[in-house]
Order: structure tokens, then C-alpha cells, then sequence
């Protein structure tokens, strides 16, 4: 296409400065999500009980922090073209091993830290099918599900891993300046993995081998390592989520993260993250999560029966992924000479 | 701009398709500017043009996908405002575009009536022989046997799968086929073939309208050409009454050069004799693919790589940049051993690739133009693990004043460009890597005239700084125009090697000479088509 040296020819009859402010409050990442999760906190603030006290308000935020944890793996893993089906199930298996671990006399911080490895090497073993061998990372992933899923059972199905240690839940229960453990620590995660998206060469390269794997390959980045990068940091935050929510929980048990891979990619795709690779955003993925929690909390607080959360999450995919492309199309309507 | 054409209009029954002073605008652009354009009934019509000029637009037009904002569209005498595809397929007129529509799993039988399958009588069932006959009969005009109609698409290769967007056009019953570089990613063997197959579609009436960059081709397979510049109607001639320099004079609008010209060495810089090699490639291996190839490159130095589609051309840049693993085989650049393993190792030793197939292997489109220059070398505008995004608008923004890369902006989606805009931001981020030796497979693949110029001077440039480069090019006017030495493939292995003495160029004969030692290498026979 050249650029004509033309007058500009409008094609709106009444194009105004607001159409152009509107066009830029557009352009603002997650402005959407954002404007979404401000209605719905009004909405609930003057409608559902007790939204507004200081209790519920923490409630929903430590509810949170385990999508929003998930989330940011799962953003990763989305924008450099992969999917990672096995998040809840690491969650379970992180979880089973850490308390396993407190359960046999190991010292606090080191079985979090084998809790943690456990998801790394999760996600090494998603990387090594999808790389190495080639296979789509939808399969292997559904695969890991299943398969992690098995080991949890097993560990878990005789005997309830329950723990009574209390720096265990401290993760979650404490707080530190009236700030839940739990939420602190999300906190950590959600600048770290906000800046290395956005703000590092390995954010770009993410994007880039997301957006075009092939090029990227021979422009001279690194793909293997990306996706290597991106499903172990998917299993490693996958498993401090299932780590915290085992110290919420005190236990683990058989279905511990179940369906938290999904909620984690809806979260995500509210968050405009693009199932096809190469777009997404941390903040989008956290509103996203945030937006999951308050409707959640919001509708349990009006006692409207827990199916209606379903449909509403369901209707709330489908109009943020149809909103976003109608967005992105008037954004870039272009000549496609 | 002129309001009517000059050009003597045909009697209206001999007029298939009249375009008359369309204006088709865009969001700050002016696409079409009152163009015009006339076929005729069974006449091979080209139209010429830069990128940009409006030549897809009008495509889009006539094939439906946009409606204009101003003058009319007649088909057969009567206006029509053709509103989709499918309507310009009722209304007789099919495209077939630059990028392969054919689904690569199906059968050519199933590629040709799909969407519109034929059924059995009363019956939702597809009638499978009816299908098959008539794509068989339509198969053998062309000339192609029957055996390949029972393989997939994919299978088949370049040459086959155009026929067979040809057949799946004629089986529309089109009176139009409207073709967008249909010989684009033909070996030269095979696009003589489609250009005699072309022939023979306006010999069974239908008419076809050409979209080509490819002056060369013209003569002998069409009847008459339109020119466009910048949106608007320039010219329209018969054939016989113009030259490929009068063609491109009225396509850029002024004095230009030959392409194998322009890309020369000029006299006053030739060669030095002493100058030191930038890369040795001693016996690349590849079981099944490559077998022993040797070749080296000079500081100021270009090879070029020569032989048909598939003879391992691309294959032996892959290897050398380690983008394919080498069963034997070892690469020097300046005197150190390099065998890579990724192409991520290669240009940080120097060693860098313009890929073939720009939209697949080059650009990464959803990247701004910026990003697609920095994309490579990330590392040269990072502090910490932090990029620093000044430093990369200061690197684009040099770039694409150097390189008058034509762009809004250096924040502009990559894929808003035009192709030879596109190639000067991969010769940006690969001159960004600072590399001593830069490998171009198709350099001037689909791009215009004025971006070929272009791209052979910063071809040029670049050795004149000292800097080796090997292209690769199907083209041989332009592999022999830029090479200093030409290597020659032949079913992965090196079918000769010859050099190209300064100046020949200039001479025609010289020029026939050097193109048939070429293709007789390539082909390995003496006898040359």
C-alpha cells in the first residue's frame, strides 16, 4: 500500500473529536475488561449485601489470587501460541507434594520449594512432547491432565494429606501490614510477570514467536527456548496456586485445581489474551480474573443459584472475544491493497 | 487526470467487462482515482502497475470482495454492482488469487466443485461420477493425466495445483478468470507451461485478465495491457505496439534502466583480487537433501546461487545458517569455525538470512514495522532484561529514513506495507544484526519495479562496505545481473560453478551465453528450452 499524498478523505460524514477520544481510550489495553469490572463493582455494591465490607472485599481478593496466579502462567503459555490444559492438575500435584513433604518432617520453605519443582517439571515435560517430539500442545497437555491427575489420586485417595503446620498457613491465612499472605504474594507475581511480558527481550520474543514461529526462527530468536520458558513458568505458577490453595485449605485432596485450567484460560480471554498466539496482556488477564471473582462473589452475596455463574461466565467469553475483534477491526481498519 | 480514455473503444457486443472512472477510498488513501479499465471477449488483457498503483483493488472489485464509492462497473453492456464473490462468479467472473485457495487435503476432484458439489437427483448424496468426469475431461484439455486427479492437492506440485484452480474457474463456467501473478512461485520451466496453458483458455473464448510483475512474460501470451499509476487509468496498448521499456517508463513515470542493469557491479569498483574470504563452506551434507556442497565468499563479494525450484538452493542457505541440521559438512566465517545450531547462532557470529516467501518466513505480522527490525537482535536495545524502547524507535527511525522504507509510521502493522516495503524492513533487521555476510533467497520475489532497484542497491551497498553475500534467485537476469560468481544446484548438489566477468551485462549475447550455461546446468542437458 504507499501512502497517498492526498488530502485525507473522510469517510465518516461527521468524523468529531469525540469519535477520535473514543478511538483512543480503545487503544488503552484492557480499557474494556477494565470498564466491564468498574459496572459490575457498582453493580454489586448497591445491589448485593455486604459486597462493600472490608471482609468480603479481602474475601474476593484471596478468592482471586489463585485464577489470577493460573492466569499469568496461562498468558504466557496463550501468547507464545501454546495452551496448557494441565494447570489444575499440577495445582493438585503441587499441593499433594508439598504436604507429603510437611507430613514427613521436611522443613517448611523446602517442601514449597519441591512443590514448586514439581510444577517446573510439569511444565519441562509438557515442553519436551511439544518441542522434542513435535505433538500438538493441546494433546500433550490434555494428556498431562489426565496423567497428573492419576498421580494425585493415588497419593491422595487412601489417606487425606492434611497438615495442621502453621507457617504452612500462614501462606494464606497470614497477613503482613493487614495484607493477606496470599494476596501479597499474587501481588509478586502479577508485577514480575507484568514486566517480564511487557518490558523484557524475552516478553517481545513471546509475542513474537507467537505471532510467527517460523520467521521468528530464522530472524534469530530462540523459539525452543521460548516455549520451553513459557510451559515451565505456566507449571511453576500453576503449582504456587495449588500451594496456596492447599495452605487454605489445610489438605489435599483427590480433585484439589480441578477446572482451574479452564477458568484460567476464560480469565485470560476476557482479558483480550488471543487463543491464536501473539496478543494478550498481564493487567488483561488480572481484570479478567478480578471480573470472574467479583461476579462470583456478587452472585453468591444475591444467593442466585451457582449455575447462573456458569452461564454468565459462558455469555462473558463470547461477548468479550466478539467485542474485542469488532474493537480491533475498527482500530486497524486499513486498505488491504 | 483524463477523463476519458484515448484509446479507441471496442464495438459494445465485443466488450466482456468495462470499468468505468472508478473511485474506491480508504481510510486516508485514495485506492482508485477514476480508473478504467476494458476486456474484451476472449482476449488476454493485462494489467501493469507499481504496488500501489490500484491493481488489487480493482481485483477486489470485480471479484466482489469491495463496492466502489464512484463511476460503474459493466458487465456484458448492463451496470452491475457486483455485491460478493458469489456474485461475480454468477455474474461469470473468477479469480484466482496470488495465495493458493486449493485446500491442500482434498482431491483435485473435491478442490474443483467444492462448495458446490453436484448431487444425485432428488438426493442429498453427491454424485461422485458426474464430478469426477467432468473434472477429468477438463483435466485432459489441459493436458494433465488422469492418475494425478487421485492424489491430493498437495501433492501435486506448483504447476498442477494452477491448473487446477484454472479448471475449478472453467468448471464455474467463467467467462472472465481473473488471474493475480499466477506464475509467482513457478520454477521458469513451469511458467512458460502455465502461460501456454493461458493461451489455450482464450482460445476456448474466455477472456483473462493478467496481474503480473513480470514484463517478460507478456509478449506472446497477451493481447492487449493497461497501465496503472498511483490509482488512475495511464494507458492501454496492444502488445504489438509497445516494449517492456515502455511499459515500465509508463508504470514509474520516468526513464529506467534495465533490471540486470541496474543490478550490476559498477565498473569502477570491481572486485579486488586479494580480497580475504568471509565464508567457506566446505562439503554441507544433508542425507537426502544436500549432498557435498562447497563454496566460499569473498569480502565484497556476491554469489549467486542458480537451478530449478526444489534443487536444494534454499536448502543449502538453511543449512549454512544452522536452521537444518547437517549430517557432515563444516562452515568458516572469517576464519572461525561456525557450525551452527539454530540461526539465533548465526547472526550472532555474523551470518544472517532474507528468507524466501516474505509473508510466511519473513515479516512476523502483527508486529509493527519497528518490532520486525529489532526482533533479531533484541539484545543491542536491552539494559538488564529491560528493553528500551527510545533506543528502538532511534534504530527504526534511521532505518527507514536510510532505506526509505515508505511507512505511516515506524509503529505501522508490518502487514500495511507494501511487498517491497516489507523487504527493505528484513534487509533493516538483518543490517541491524551488523552482519559480515547477509544470504537473500528471491530478493525481488512479488515486488515492484522501483523496490527492485532499491533492494539490489542495498545489495550492493552492503558488499561495497566490505560485507559477502550469496542470493538466490529463480530470476536469471538478476542472479546474473548482481553475481559476481554463480554456483549452480542440481538435485542437492552443485551442478558447476562459473564466473560472471564485469560488465556482461551490457552485452545481450554475453547475457544469452551465461543464462544457457545456467540452465543447462541446472537441467543438466545441453538441449535448453
Amino acid at each position: 500500500m504507499s501512502i497517498s499524498s492526498q488530502p485525507e478523505i473522510s469517510v465518516n460524514t461527521n468524523p468529531g473529536r469525540r469519535a477520535v477520544s473514543v478511538r483512543k481510550l480503545l487503544e488503552i489495553e484492557g480499557a474494556t475488561v477494565f470498564a466491564a469490572l468498574i459496572l459490575l463493582v457498582a453493580f454489586s455494591s448497591a445491589f448485593a449485601p455486604g459486597f462493600l465490607s472490608p471482609g468480603n472485599l479481602t474475601n474476593v481478593l484471596v478468592q482471586s489470587v489463585f485464577v489470577v496466579i493460573l492466569g499469568i502462567g496461562m498468558t504466557f503459555v496463550l501468547v507464545a501460541g501454546g495452551i496448557d490444559l494441565s494447570v489444575g492438575s499440577t495445582m493438585g500435584l503441587a499441593a499433594a507434594l508439598t504436604i507429603y513433604s510437611i507430613n514427613h518432617a521436611i522443613p517448611v520453605p523446602l517442601a514449597i520449594l519441591i512443590g514448586l519443582a514439581s510444577g517446573a517439571a510439569v511444565g519441562l515435560f509438557n515442553s519436551y512432547f511439544i518441542m522434542v517430539l513435535k505433538m500438538a500442545d493441546f494433546i500433550v497437555t490434555l494428556g498431562t491432565l489426565s496423567l497428573v491427575r492419576g498421580i494425585v489420586e493415588l497419593m491422595t485417595a487412601n489417606s487425606r494429606l492434611t497438615t495442621q503446620s502453621e507457617a504452612f498457613g500462614f501462606l494464606t491465612g497470614g497477613t503482613i501490614l493487614g495484607v493477606p499472605m496470599a494476596v501479597l504474594l499474587a501481588a509478586a507475581v502479577v508485577v514480575g510477570g507484568g514486566l517480564t511480558l511487557a518490558k523484557t527481550a524475552m516478553g517481545r520474543r513471546t509475542y513474537a514467536v507467537g505471532l510467527n514461529a517460523a520467521s521468528s526462527y530464522l530472524a534469530g530468536v530462540r523459539v525452543r527456548r521460548v516455549r520451553v520458558g513459557v510451559y515451565v513458568a505456566s507449571g511453576t505458577l500453576a503449582a504456587l496456586a495449588g500451594i496456596l490453595l492447599g495452605s487454605r485449605l489445610s489438605s489435599a485432596h483427590p480433585a484439589l485445581g480441578t477446572g482451574y485450567e479452564l477458568t484460567a484460560i476464560a480469565a485470560a480471554a476476557i482479558g483480550g489474551t488471543s487463543l491464536a498466539g501473539g496478543r494478550g496482556s498481564v493487567l488483561g488477564t488480572i481484570l479478567g480474573a478480578l471480573l470472574l471473582g467479583v461476579l462470583q462473589n456478587s452472585l453468591s452475596l444475591l444467593q442466585v443459584n451457582a449455575f447462573w455463574f456458569q452461564i454468565i461466565t459462558g455469555l462473558m467469553i463470547v461477548a468479550a472475544v466478539l467485542l474485542d475483534g469488532a474493537i480491533r477491526r475498527m482500530l486497524r481498519a486499513r486498505p488491504s491493497q | 487526470m483524463q477523463s476519458s480514455p484515448p484509446h479507441p473503444v471496442a464495438p459494445p457486443g465485443d466488450v466482456l467487462v468495462h470499468v468505468d472512472k472508478v473511485i474506491k477510498r480508504f481510510p486516508g488513501v485514495l485506492a482508485l482515482d477514476g480508473a478504467t479499465l476494458e476486456i474484451r471477449r476472449g482476449e488476454v488483457h493485462a494489467l501493469l502497475g507499481e504496488n500501489g498503483a490500484g491493481k488489487s483493488t480493482l481485483i477486489k472489485l470485480l471479484s466482489g470482495v469491495y463496492q466502489p464509492d464512484g463511476g460503474s462497473i459493466q458487465v456484458r453492456g448492463e451496470n452491475v454492482r457486483i455485491t460478493d464473490p458469489r456474485h461475480a462468479q454468477a455474474l461469470g467472473i473468477t479469480t484466482i488469487y496470488q495465495e493458493h485457495t486449493l485446500a491442500p487435503d482434498l482431491s483435485p476432484v473435491e478442490n474443483v466443485f467444492l462448495g458446490r458439489e453436484v448431487r444425485r437427483a432428488g438426493s442429498p448424496l453427491l454424485n461422485e461420477p458426474a464430478m469426477r468426469a467432468r473434472a477429468r475431461q477438463l483435466w485432459g484439455e489441459f493436458g494433465g493425466h488422469p492418475e494425478d486427479l487421485g492424489r491430493s492437492v498437495g501433492q501435486l506440485g506448483g504447476l498442477k495445483q494452477r491448473l487446477i484452480e484454472i479448471i475449478k474457474a472453467l468448471a464455474y463456467d467463467a467467462q472472465l478468470v481473473i488471474m493475480d501473478e499466477p506464475t509467482a512461485a513457478l520454477p521458469d520451466g513451469e511458467r512458460a507451461n502455465l502461460l501456454d496453458h493461458i493461451r489455450k483458455m482464450r482460445a476456448g473464448g474466455v477472456s483473462v485478465l493478467l496481474v503480473t510483475h513480470r514484463l517478460e512474460e507478456l509478449f506472446g501470451v497477451v493481447d492487449r495491457v493497461t497501465v496503472f499509476r498511483d490509482g488512475r487509468w495511464v494507458a492501454t496498448m496492444p502488445i504489438t505496439e509497445t516494449s517492456i521499456d515502455d511499459i515500465i517508463r509508463k508504470m514509474v513515470g520516468r526513464e529506467v534502466g534495465s533490471m540486470a542493469a541496474a543490478a550490476a557491479r559498477p565498473k569502477e569498483l570491481p572486485l579486488a583480487d586479494d580480497a580475504p574470504d568471509v565464508l567457506r563452506v566446505k562439503g554441507l551434507t544433508r542425507r537426502g537433501v544436500l549432498q557435498d556442497v562447497s563454496l566460499t565468499v569473498r569480502s565484497g563479494e556476491i554469489v549467486g546461487i542458480g537451478g530449478l525450484a526444489g534443487s536444494g538452493r534454499t536448502e543449502v542457505a538453511r543449512a549454512i545458517i544452522g536452521a537444518d541440521p547437517l549430517d557432515a559438512g563444516e562452515v568458516w566465517i572469517r576464519d572461525k569455525k561456525g557450525n551452527y545450531k539454530s540461526p539465533a547462532d548465526a547472526m550472532r557470529a555474523g551470518l544472517v538470512l532474507v528468507p524466501e516467501e516474505r509473508k510466511i518466513l519473513g515479516i512476523v505480522g502483527g508486529f509493527s514495522v519497528a518490532r520486525n527490525i529489532t526482533v533479531g537482535a533484541l539484545q543491542k536495545i536491552t539494559a538488564g532484561p529491560f528493553l528500551q524502547v527510545q533506543r528502538e524507535e532511534a534504530v527504526a527511525r534511521n532505518y527507514v529514513k536510510e532505506l526509505r522504507i515508505k511507512t505511516r509510521s515506524t509503529g505501522e502493522f508490518i502487514e500495511n506495507l507494501s511487498g517491497g516495503n516489507q523487504q527493505k524492513v528484513l534487509f533493516a533487521r538483518v543490517l541491524f544484526a551488523e552482519p559480515n555476510l547477509i544470504i537473500v533467497d528471491e530478493p525481488t520475489q512479488g515486488i515492484d519495479v522501483g523496490a527492485k532497484v532499491e533492494v539490489y542497491r542495498m545489495i550492493r551497498e552492503f558488499v561495497a562496505k566490505g560485507g559477502g553475500a550469496i542470493v538466490i534467485s529463480s530470476d536469471l537476469p538478476e542472479l546474473l545481473g548482481l553475481s559476481d560468481r554463480v554456483v549452480v544446484m542440481r538435485e542437492g548438489a552443485k551442478a558447476g560453478e562459473f564466473p560472471v566477468p564485469l560488465g556482461s551485462v551490457h552485452s545481450a549475447a554475453r547475457m544469452d551465453q551465461l543464462q544457457n550455461q545456467v540452465m543447462q546446468l541446472a537441467t543438466g542437458s545441453s538441449r535448453v528450452n
